[in-house]
């Protein structure tokens, strides 16, 4: 009976907590995040740091953005200073210090990781776009990693190209920041699993500055990225994204 | 004294720039280790060599910034071939090779650069030819390329479009090279077109070259060099080229070339052309190959494949790559070529025909 009742109160917390998380457009939630993570200009300085089975490499980099939909990154770490990546829109080009040589990167390469890491040139690519690309459902709330989550299901939709086929995401409901998501294939196969660890609060803007993405094909391998500064709505000189700035 | 003159300028550039504007230093320790198989005595001989990179880069306000890159090198038991000794100066046993040392002005739409500069034009990997400034050499595609002394003046409509007007005076002011090139974004393709006259063949070239994506990564170079005032033939320079990546880790490439200047037989062929520096490569028809597999995020292995279709002689290389730390490279390769004898890649029984190369690099 005992047994019974706490079943029964399981269901009912189970299904109330649902009808709650239902009554939110997960459209809503996803613009929330973008209200966080869209920006009209930014400046970061930041790390990444590249694990496998026990060995570590660190690299380190500038990043300039322009509403999501323009960026530049420098390396300056002493194994990568120089090399650089501008982004605008869905292409992107990368310039090879030692050869002065700019090279536009090519669709499938896109699904290699920058510099050797286990976040892809699409995975920068595709965040824009979400909306786009996917189907969003909300499938309910989760406690996960001690923050109260929205999960949300992202599935491609027909007849478009995308890195993932699917996608769960789990979003904080107090900052609205992507603090957990899962990458599968089609197959239902788990290839990445991205984390945060750590929010900032930037003036009331709410940002992940320490994250990690696992590549879930290799063992033991991960990428850690830690924002050690960002400046938001800086002032971006003209010609900014351009290849002359690659230069 | 000419030959100490590129050290007096890489010492004048790299040392006292940090007191003049914001400088930032930068370089590199290198060393690489080869035996040579298969040669005249049948025995292993080997060769090192081992090179030291330094390199300036100052910011002298918002307008000017400017570079300073050389290196010394030292070479021990057979050469090791990964330089090129005739334009280094000789420096107390070793060598000095200047790189770079240009000054970059910055304006509105223009920038100007003077000085020994990399001119990068094309986009082939192991074949460009309408880079006629820092040739590819086919051996050794990803080699650290000898700078131009020139003066450039870029210009940039738009954010994707380039214009670039270039004069390279030559060795004593003979044999003047001067051209431009406009490059531009066209739907997913980077496309360009390039102009170059070349006072010591006497030739002009004609270029066009694509990079883009079909289904696959494709790209693509023509350079048309016409009948000279030497009444020598014109001829026509085409590579075709595609790559893609499987997977997430596993990436093809391959590249098909053809001079109409390159010779089908090999007893034609002009050697000295190729000791000279003058070509990279001797015959007509090529085809380029290569895989990489990046194991993890620290290792790679590769394999590459060099053939001289006119001559079928041919080269195999396979390699490894590692980091050891985040600024620490280490790398093996090996490469056997074949062929007959008198072929590009078999030039005779007495020269090696396999060389294994032990390479470690530090950057700092």
């Amino acid at each position: 009976m005992k047994l019974f009742l706490s079943i029964a109160v399981s269901l009912l917390f189970f299904v109330l907590h649902i009808s709650l998380a239902e009554g939110l457009d997960p459209l809503e939630i996803i613009k929330k995040v973008d209200s966080n993570y869209v920006i009209d200009t930014a400046k970061i300085q930041a790390e990444m740091i590249i694990q496998s089975g026990g060995r570590t490499l660190t690299k380190s980099m500038t990043i300039l953005s322009e509403g999501g939909e323009k960026g530049l990154i420098e390396f300056t770490n002493p194994q990568d200073r120089g090399t650089k990546y501008l982004k605008l829109g869905d292409e992107l080009w990368m310039f090879f210090p030692e050869a002065e040589d700019i090279v536009k990167i090519s669709g499938h390469m896109l699904r290699q990781g920058i510099m050797g890491s286990d976040y892809s040139y699409e995975d920068a690519l595709e965040y824009e776009r979400l909306g786009e690309l996917y189907n969003i459902s909300l499938l309910g709330k989760d406690d996960i990693r001690g923050k109260n989550c929205y999960l949300l299901e992202l599935t491609a939709k027909p007849d478009v190209e995308v890195a993932y086929f699917r996608r769960r995401m789990w979003v904080t409901e107090e900052e609205f920041v992507i603090w957990q998501e899962e990458l599968y294939a089609p197959s239902g196969k788990l290839l990445k699993l991205y984390t945060t660890q750590k929010i900032g609060n930037f003036d009331g803007r709410f940002y992940p500055v320490e994250s990690t993405m696992e590549n879930k094909l290799r063992k033991d391998s991960r990428t850690v990225l830690r924002i050690d500064s960002v400046e938001f709505g800086v002032p971006i000189p003209p010609g900014t994204f351009s290849k002359r700035a690659l230069r | 004294m000419t030959r100490r003159l590129p050290l007096a300028l890489l010492l004048v550039s790299l040392f006292p720039a940090s007191l003049f504007g914001e400088a930032e230093f930068f370089g590199s320790l290198e060393n690489l280790w080869s035996a040579y198989g298969g040669g005249e005595s049948g025995r292993v001989e080997w060769g090192d060599l081992a090179r030291v990179r330094l390199g300036v880069d100052v910011a002298g306000g918002e307008h000017i910034s400017g570079r300073g890159e050389g290196e010394v090198f030292a070479l021990f038991g057979r050469d090791a071939g990964a330089v090129d000794p005739s334009s280094a100066s000789l420096f107390e046993g070793g060598y000095l090779l200047l790189q770079r040392l240009y000054v970059r002005g910055r304006w509105d739409y223009v920038d100007s650069v003077i000085g020994r500069q990399r001119v990068a034009w094309g986009v082939g990997t192991a074949f460009r030819p309408t880079d006629r400034w820092n040739p590819v050499n086919p051996l050794d595609p990803g080699a650290y390329r000898k700078g131009v002394d020139a003066l450039q003046v870029l210009v940039y409509p738009s954010d994707l479009w380039e214009v670039s007007f270039i004069f390279a005076p030559g060795r004593g002011g003979r044999n003047v090279r001067a051209g431009g090139r406009v490059e531009g974004h066209i739907g997913a393709f980077d496309m360009g077109s390039s102009y170059l006259y070349d006072q010591a063949t006497g030739r002009d070239m004609l270029g066009l070259d694509f990079k883009g994506d079909l289904i696959v990564g494709v790209h693509g170079e023509g350079a048309y060099l016409p009948e000279n005032g030497r009444r020598e033939k014109g001829f026509l320079r085409l590579l075709g080229g595609a790559d893609y990546s499987f997977f997430q880790n596993l990436f093809f490439l391959v590249e098909c070339f053809y001079d109409e200047s390159g010779e089908e037989k090999p007893e034609r062929y002009d050697r000295r052309r190729l000791e000279d520096g003058l070509t990279t490569w001797l015959g007509r028809r090529y085809l380029f190959s290569q895989v990489t597999y990046r194991v993890d995020e620290f290792s790679s292995l590769g394999a590459s494949h060099l053939m001289n279709l006119s001559d079928s002689s041919f080269v195999l290389g396979a390699s490894v790559a590692s980091f050891f730390a985040s600024n620490v490279e280490v790398g093996l390769e090996e490469r056997i070529f074949f062929g007959d004898e008198g072929s590009e890649y078999r030039p005779s029984e007495d020269v090696p025909w396999c060389v294994t190369t032990l390479r470690w690099e530090m950057k700092f």
